[in-house]
C-alpha cells in the first residue's frame, strides 16, 4: 500500500515535471522563433555566422541590398559568401575570419565598421561585432544599411558649395583687381577721402575672400574630403616660415607687437600635413596679434611631451570670458570683447583649426580668466615622426 | 626688347584688368578670350609666357596646357593657371598638365607681376647655365 502511494507520488512529480519542462522549452521556442521574426523583419541588413563561420542567419533586408538569395547562402561558410563578392567586402570578410580563427584577437566591445561599395553602385556601411555569451564566443553578427542616398546628398552639398565658392570667385577677382589697382595709383592720382573710401572696400574685399575660402575649407573638410599628406616636419623651420608672414602682418596693419619663441634645439621631427600645419599656426597667431592690443606680447613655445609635442601660443590680450570658452570652436562663433567687433572675421577660423588638429590624432585647448590684460594661452598637440612602426600583429 | 605673354581668359572685365596689369609691368599682350584661339594663338605667336583660365569655353585650360605640352614646337613654352578653382586637386591637375605656377583668384596685381617676373627671371637664368 505505502509503495502503490509512493509510486502514484513519484508519478506526479515526473508528469509535473515534465509539462513544465515542455512549457519552458515551447516558451524557449517561441522567444527564439520572436528574435528570430524580429531580426527577419528588421530594415537593416542583417547576417550571423556560427563560431566556425556558417552562416545561420540572412534577413530579408539584406537579400535585398546584396540581390543574394537566402538559399544560395544560409548554410554556407563564410567564404564561400565573400567569394560571391568577388573581394569587394575583403576587410569585412577577414575580420570575421580573424575573429574565428582566434576568439583571442577581439575584445567582447569590439567592433568593425567599414564602407562597402556594391557592383550595382550602392554603398552600403557595415558594422560587425562578435556575438558573446559568458565569455563564450558564439559567432558573429553584421548589420548594414544602405547609405548610397546620403553619400550622394553629402557629394551634392560638397559640389554645391564648391561651386557657389568658385561663382563668388569670378566677380570678387575683377573687384579686388581694380580696387588694387587703383590704390597703386597707377590709374591717376586719388585724393585723400578717395584713398580711405578705397581702402574700406579693399578690406571688405578681403574679409570676403577669406569668408569663402573659410566656407569651401571648412565643408570639404566636413564631407572628409581634405586628404593630409603625412611627412615629418621640423617645427621649428616651420615656425621661422610662419613668423615671417606674421612679420608681414604687424607690417600691412602698422600695429607693433613682441614675438617671443621658446624652441628647444633638440625639438624632433613632428608627423603631419606641412601646409595645414601652417595654416594652424598662422590662425593661432593670427587671433593672438589681432586680439591684443598694440605694444602686447605673443609668445609661442613648444616642447615634447610624452608621444607628442606639444605647443602654447599665450598672448596678454583682451582673454576670453570662461562662457565664451566653449562656444569659440562652434563654426561662426565670435566672441563679444570690443577687440573681436573691431577686426574682420568670419568665425570659421577655429573651428577649422580644432578640425585639422583632430585630424592629426592632436588636441586644442584654450585657458583664460577672461581678463582684460591676462590674455589667453592657445594650446595643441602633434604626434612625433617616428620612423620604426610599431610592429602589426600578422595572423 | 619687352616680354610677350598670351593671355586667355573669357570673363571680359577680368581680361582687361589683366591686361592692364601686364602692360603696367611692362609686357607686351597678347589676349584671347577662349581655350581654341588660345592655342591657336599660342602656335602662332611663340610667346614668352602663357597665362591660362581653366575654365573656358571651346576647350578648358587644362586641355590647352596639354595640347601645348604634347607640341614639340611650342612645348617650351612656360604656362601658368590663374583660376578661382582652388582645391588642391585642381591645383594638383594643373601642374600635372605641365604648368610651372598655379595662381589663385583672386589675385593681387603686384603679387602677380611679382609671380611672373619671377618666373621668366628664373627661365631666363636657367638659359644662360
Amino acid at each position: 500500500m505505502a509503495v502503490a502511494i509512493k509510486n502514484a507520488e513519484l508519478y506526479h512529480l515526473t508528469r509535473d515535471q515534465k509539462e513544465e519542462l515542455s512549457t519552458l522549452l515551447r516558451d524557449q521556442r517561441v522567444e527564439t522563433s520572436r528574435s528570430r521574426s524580429i531580426l527577419e523583419a528588421i530594415a537593416d541588413g542583417v547576417l550571423v555566422t556560427d563560431q566556425h563561420g556558417e552562416i545561420t542567419l540572412f534577413n530579408h533586408s539584406a537579400e535585398r541590398m546584396l540581390e543574394l538569395k537566402r538559399a544560395e547562402v544560409i548554410g554556407r561558410s563564410i567564404e564561400h559568401f565573400s567569394g560571391l563578392f568577388g573581394g569587394i567586402a575583403l576587410a569585412w570578410m577577414n575580420t570575421i575570419n580573424s575573429w574565428i580563427q582566434d576568439h583571442g584577437s577581439f575584445h567582447p566591445m569590439n567592433t568593425f565598421s567599414e564602407q562597402v561599395s556594391l557592383d550595382n553602385g550602392n554603398v552600403l556601411s557595415v558594422n560587425l561585432a562578435p556575438v558573446i555569451n559568458n565569455n563564450e564566443f558564439f559567432g558573429t553578427v553584421s548589420v548594414f544599411r544602405d547609405i548610397t542616398h546620403l553619400i550622394e546628398v553629402d557629394r551634392l552639398k560638397s559640389e554645391f558649395v564648391a561651386t557657389v565658392s568658385h561663382e563668388l570667385r569670378t566677380p570678387m577677382t575683377s573687384i579686388k583687381g581694380y580696387v588694387d589697382i587703383l590704390l597703386m595709383g597707377v590709374a591717376g592720382e586719388l585724393s585723400d577721402q578717395q584713398l580711405r573710401f578705397l581702402r574700406v572696400v579693399q578690406e571688405n574685399t578681403e574679409r570676403l575672400t577669406i569668408l569663402v575660402n573659410d566656407l569651401l575649407d571648412l565643408s570639404r573638410i566636413e564631407a572628409g574630403q581634405v586628404i593630409l599628406s603625412m611627412g615629418s616636419i621640423d617645427l621649428s623651420d616651420l615656425i621661422e616660415e610662419v613668423m615671417e608672414e606674421i612679420d608681414r602682418l604687424t607690417v600691412a596693419e602698422n600695429k607693433s607687437m613682441q614675438f617671443e619663441l621658446d624652441l628647444p634645439p633638440d625639438l624632433p621631427l613632428i608627423k603631419g600635413d606641412a601646409e595645414r600645419i601652417r595654416q594652424i599656426l598662422i590662425n593661432l597667431l593670427g587671433n593672438a596679434f589681432h586680439y591684443t592690443p598694440s605694444n602686447g606680447n605673443v609668445s609661442l613655445s613648444a616642447r615634447q611631451t610624452g608621444e607628442e609635442i606639444q605647443v602654447d601660443i599665450k598672448d596678454n590680450g583682451v582673454g576670453i570670458p570662461p562662457k565664451e570658452q566653449e562656444r569659440i570652436f562652434d563654426r561662426f562663433y565670435r566672441g563679444e570683447n570690443h577687440m573681436v567687433i573691431a577686426t574682420a572675421g568670419t568665425g570659421l577660423g577655429l573651428s577649422i583649426v580644432a578640425k585639422l588638429i583632430n585630424m592629426h590624432n592632436g588636441r586644442i585647448w584654450v585657458q583664460s580668466s577672461g581678463i582684460e590684460g591676462e590674455g589667453s594661452i592657445f594650446s595643441f598637440t602633434l604626434p612625433l615622426f617616428t620612423t620604426a612602426r610599431k610592429a602589426i600583429k600578422v595572423r | 626688347m619687352p616680354k610677350r605673354i598670351l593671355i586667355a581668359e573669357d570673363e571680359q572685365d577680368i581680361l582687361k584688368l589683366i591686361i592692364f596689369t601686364l602692360q603696367f609691368g611692362g609686357y607686351e599682350v597678347i589676349p584671347t578670350s577662349n581655350g581654341e584661339e588660345a592655342l591657336a594663338m599660342t602656335r602662332k605667336e611663340y610667346p614668352d609666357l602663357v597665362l591660362l583660365d581653366v575654365r573656358m569655353p571651346r576647350m578648358s585650360g587644362y586641355e590647352v596646357c596639354s595640347q601645348i605640352k604634347a607640341d614639340l614646337e611650342i612645348q617650351h613654352i612656360p604656362i601658368v593657371f590663374l583660376s578661382a578653382k582652388g582645391q588642391e586637386a585642381e591645383i594638383k591637375t594643373g601642374f600635372d598638365k605641365g604648368a610651372i605656377d598655379y595662381i589663385l583668384k583672386p589675385f593681387a596685381p603686384d603679387h602677380l607681376l611679382n609671380r611672373l617676373e619671377e618666373i621668366l627671371a628664373n627661365l631666363e637664368a636657367e638659359k644662360e647655365i
